[in-house]
């Protein structure tokens, strides 16, 4: 019998082996006992003291989530406050697809289930059929995407009430516009990030949007986020308010008279800028067609831009007044000077300029009546290239105003040393150069006020949320065109062109109106349309002390080409309209 | 006679009572209390659900734990003995019920509810095991290198191996093995076929991980195995065993349930599915790793308070105090566990008594599994499995299993010296 597995047994004789035996066996666990002690030991030496770093942060990173602070965005109002555009809460939909995927059959059909359930619901919220949503959601591979974007908060409270992990509801903003369609491209529109993309909200997007902030959240391993006040925190900067000088009563009536005329002359587009004439704000500026910024599908990207300001065109008749503007002021022509008119046909051996209403002689005045376009090329034929050029660039022509709107267009004006004597002629009467209506409409406000060339804002001020004035618009006074005295006698033409002249449509009882018609033909293809027209209408009132300017311009009449009968009437509708709003009747008494 | 023995004992009373593992005990059932509260903390203080009880469950564990290590220092040896096998049946039995009645925890059916607590039957088992075999073997005349004692002493540990396995809980029934390991190199059982039952052990993992490894491991192995002094037969048989293991190996794998499959392949890659399998184990590290030298303080870890480990205060206990008090923190806990594996074995070695001595040597085999397995999870040093950390982890059973073990030691301590005084 082996007594060494007796080992408490003290055998003398065996009790020398049995001790030695045992202390083979205690040695070898003792062993057994160290090496795990120090294979434990040097691993958590190696994760904690050499690897701290980079656990540490890896830790960090899980644990610390950056959340994006938005900022609410501005609100647009009009001049008299109301509001024109303002954030408003809406509701977005999205999801993780792979919370809808799981290996266990049971639960994919409990999942399929519910999400079956979500489908139905996002197709009565959508245009898009369950089928869509699910196949979307299934087939992708990502771990976040967008469903439905923007929806009415009522619309998914049935979403809100279906518990699924997946399903994803984010509470963003919504550009709201309580006008709709009017002003729409002024005001301008946000897109899905609402981050303007036309109009006041593209220019004003940086003072609009504020400054968005951030903070820090732990997160925790069940998925919910804490606040801590050890970490940091940025407060966003809210947006501020933008209060435009538009009046949208007035910019009411005048996108209704826009587009009732637009439709009688069955023209394709047109538009409307109305300027205060003392004091430079745009009142009103109407382009159509326009669009609903309301409507999350915008379907014409052209119906975003402001004709008014970013067109151009060859002006035709109405530029006449600007030669004679010249000529007067250059005294190459005097006030009563008889020019003879050809008979409406005036011929070279290379071209031929016809008027409509023929003329034998004339002077400025009846040259300006009838628009004879014989007479205003002899006179632009006198001028010096320099001195025309030079007229040009007082006016503003050829260069941006900077206004506080996106896309102003410079239009085109020729070069002094290339101008030719056969350019002159044309120029004479409003072709060879390209112009924005909004240019001509202060050139004409120059001779409204005198000579004094006005500049157009249409942002009056900016505040703070919190109703604090940061920024304060005012008249400035950006140049001088011509003398008091040369602007007199041109409000006199202007205002014969209204009473008796080709701009009679425009005449309205008991106010004077000095405005100018013209008809220019669009150049198309390399050649001037016989069947493509510009029919516009500029002038401003009261003649005595003019209170507004205003251009009307349509483009490609069908049933009625001439400026004198389309825009001028469409002008005259506004201001009779205008006239018995409250604004109109307190502003015209003020001026009597 | 007598009055030397009276005069004595007062002076002996300090010394019948080990004082070190006692201390060591209570340090570490302190340091699990702090940990557990740590770790359950943010669930007291945002909800009241059923989390929220563990720290207070625990804390009564404790004392019922301290009162019956007292009891069971006092308790005379033969009664111990007598007891080890109406207390082995008494927990077969309860892993009969358990597997009839018990309710199933993540995936394990492994506890049983009286009313309002639970137990855990196989923490039972494992203890009464050791004393139903130490009984065994200690009984005169019985040699454990015969075939039949051998086969007896198996069948002892295979009946609730079986039954936990059933639960199922393959991390538990490893700790039988790991006992009847121990108490087999202690006995004496053939140095040569507990290293070749070794042997088998290392190669079915490896041959989970990698091939190459493995082959080289074999190579080594059965080299090794010709410097055992046996006949050239054994080792030569031994090679043929490890050669048809390695290819038995990866065919039970497929044979496991899904998650004990999970769980081996978030061990052997734990950065391959982290927010699925080895999700736990990276937490886990992430946790120690970022807690650094000295920690960041009690109730400051941000892994244990943003509740990064599921369960964290039972399986991965160890992660709260490394990164609340760092390494330092971690070096206390481990050295206190070390020590009382280290106490064990040296009461096994004094042991006034066969049967004794194969007790502390089985509850050292145990707390030495407990330890390097639970220690390893946490580090990402081996799989997961559902083995707790010895007076650390929560668990009412588990404690009161180890103040009974601290119970015996010190019983085992005193019946030494009472017998060395008298």
């Amino acid at each position: 019998m082996n007594n060494h597995t007796h080992i408490v047994e003290y055998n003398n004789t065996d009790k020398q082996q049995v001790l030695k035996i045992k202390f083979w066996k205690f040695r070898m666990i003792m062993i057994i006992i160290s090496l795990s002690l120090i294979i434990v030991l040097v691993k958590l030496f190696e994760i904690q003291i050499i690897n701290h770093k980079k656990y540490s942060e890896i830790a960090k990173k899980q644990h610390h989530t950056k959340v994006e602070i938005n900022p609410s965005r501005g609100i647009i109002y009009d001049k008299n406050g109301n509001i024109l555009s303002k954030d408003l809460l809406s509701i977005s939909i999205a999801c993780d697809p792979s919370l809808f995927k799981s290996n266990k059959p049971v639960d994919q059909e409990k999942i399929y289930k519910q999400l079956m359930e979500i489908c139905n619901e996002l197709a009565l919220i959508s245009n898009y059929p369950s089928d869509y949503y699910f196949q979307k959601i299934i087939n992708s591979n990502s771990q976040f995407i967008w469903l439905l974007r923007h929806q009415q908060p009522q619309k998914v409270e049935k979403l809100k009430k279906i518990k699924s992990r997946g399903l994803i509801l984010i509470e963003e903003q919504r550009r709201y516009y309580p006008y709709s369609e009017l002003a729409a491209q002024v005001i301008g529109c946000t897109n899905i990030d609402h981050i303007g993309i036309s109009g006041i909200e593209k220019s004003m997007d940086s003072i609009l949007r504020g400054n968005s902030g951030y903070m820090y959240l732990h997160r925790d391993g069940l998925g919910y986020l804490h606040p801590s006040a050890s970490l940091p925190v940025q407060e966003a900067q809210h947006g501020s308010n933008v209060y435009l000088t538009i009046d949208i009563n007035f910019q009411q009536i005048v996108e209704f008279e826009l587009k009732q005329g637009i439709e009688k002359y069955a023209a394709e587009s047109g538009l409307v800028i109305a300027m205060n004439s003392s004091t430079g704000e745009i009142i009103a500026i109407a382009s159509f067609p326009n669009f609903d910024p309301n409507e999350s599908k915008r379907q014409n990207l052209t119906n975003l831009r402001i004709k008014g300001i970013s067109d151009t065109y060859e002006p035709g008749s109405t530029f006449k007044l600007i030669t004679a503007a010249m000529a007067l002021e250059e005294k190459i022509i005097s006030y009563n000077e008889i020019f003879d008119a050809y008979n409406g046909l005036y011929q070279t051996n290379s071209f031929v300029i016809r008027d409509e209403h023929p003329l034998r002689d004339a002077d400025l005045a009846t040259a300006f009546k009838f628009s004879s376009n014989i007479v205003f090329a002899q006179i632009a034929a006198r001028l010096k290239n320099q001195t025309i050029i030079n007229y040009l660039k007082k006016f503003g022509f050829g260069s941006i105003i900077g206004i506080e709107l996106p896309g102003e267009a410079k239009g085109k004006i020729p070069d002094a040393d290339k101008l030719n004597y056969h350019d002159k002629l044309y120029l004479g009467f409003g072709y060879g150069l390209t112009i924005s209506p909004l240019q001509l409409l202060v050139a004409y406000n120059s001779i409204a006020n005198s000579g004094k060339l006005i500049k157009p804002y249409i942002v009056d001020k900016i505040a703070s949320q919190n109703g604090e004035l940061i920024f304060q618009n005012s008249t400035s006074i950006i140049g001088n065109t011509i003398s008091e005295s040369t602007a007199k006698a041109l409000i006199n033409l202007l205002v014969n062109v209204v009473e008796s002249g080709t701009g009679r449509n425009a005449k309205i009882k008991g106010l004077k109106i000095a405005g100018k018609t013209a008809t220019s033909q669009q150049y198309e293809s390399g050649n001037y349309s016989k069947e493509f027209y510009n029919a516009s209408f500029i002038g401003f009132f009261p003649a005595e002390a003019p209170k507004i300017t205003m251009i009307v311009l349509i483009e490609r009449p069908k049933s009625e080409i001439y400026g004198g009968a389309t825009s001028a009437h469409i002008f005259k509708k506004i201001v009779q309209k205008w006239m018995n709003t409250p604004e109109g009747l307190k502003f015209l008494a003020i001026s009597r | 006679m007598e009055n030397l023995e009276k005069v004595s004992f007062k002076k002996a009373a300090a010394e019948f009572f080990d004082w070190t593992t006692f201390l060591i005990a209570i340090i570490l059932v302190t340091a699990g209390l702090i940990s557990v509260y740590s770790a359950t903390y943010m669930y007291s203080a945002t909800q009241s659900t059923e989390i929220s009880l563990t720290f207070i469950k625990q804390v009564i564990s404790a004392v019922i734990g301290l009162l019956l290590l007292f009891i069971i220092i006092f308790l005379p040896e033969r009664f111990i003995q007598t007891i080890s096998y109406p207390v082995y049946g008494l927990s077969i039995i309860l892993l009969i019920l358990v597997l009839l009645f018990g309710t199933e925890s993540a995936g394990t059916k492994g506890w049983l509810n009286f009313g309002g607590f639970s137990i855990q039957p196989s923490e039972i088992a494992k203890l009464s095991t050791i004393m139903a075999i130490a009984r065994r073997i200690s009984e005169k005349g019985k040699d454990i290198r015969s075939l039949r004692e051998f086969g007896i002493a198996s069948g002892f540990v295979l009946l609730p191996l079986i039954l936990v396995l059933f639960q199922p809980d393959v991390g538990s029934s490893f700790v039988f093995i790991a006992i009847f390991f121990g108490i087999l190199l202690w006995v004496g059982f053939d140095a040569f076929l507990l290293y070749v039952a070794a042997c088998i052990a290392c190669i079915v993992v490896l041959s989970l991980i990698d091939t190459t490894i493995m082959i080289i491991a074999i190579a080594v192995f059965s080299l090794i195995a010709f410097f055992f002094g046996k006949k050239i037969l054994f080792p030569i048989i031994s090679i043929v065993i490890f050669v048809s293991v390695s290819f038995i190996g990866p065919n039970i794998y497929d044979h496991l349930q899904p998650h004990q499959q999970a769980r081996i392949q978030s061990f052997l890659d734990p950065e391959s599915d982290p927010l699925k399998k080895g999700y736990n184990v990276r937490q886990s590290k992430l946790a120690i790793g970022s807690g650094g030298l000295v920690g960041k303080g009690f109730l400051q870890g941000t892994q244990t308070q943003l509740r990064y480990i599921p369960k964290q205060w039972t399986d991965f206990i160890f992660s709260v105090p490394n990164e609340e008090f760092g390494f330092l923190g971690g070096l206390v806990v481990l050295l206190c566990l070390f020590s009382l594996i280290w106490r064990s074995l040296k009461i096994a070695m004094g042991a006034g008594s066969k049967y004794y001595s194969i007790l502390a040597i089985g509850i050292m085999s145990l707390l030495l599994y407990h330890t390097v397995i639970n220690v390893g999870m946490a580090l990402g040093l081996v799989p997961v499995m559902g083995i707790p950390l010895p007076f650390m982890s929560a668990g009412g059973t588990f404690m009161l299993v180890n103040f009974a073990m601290v119970g015996l030691l010190l019983n085992i301590y005193r019946t030494k010296k009472v017998k060395r005084y008298l």
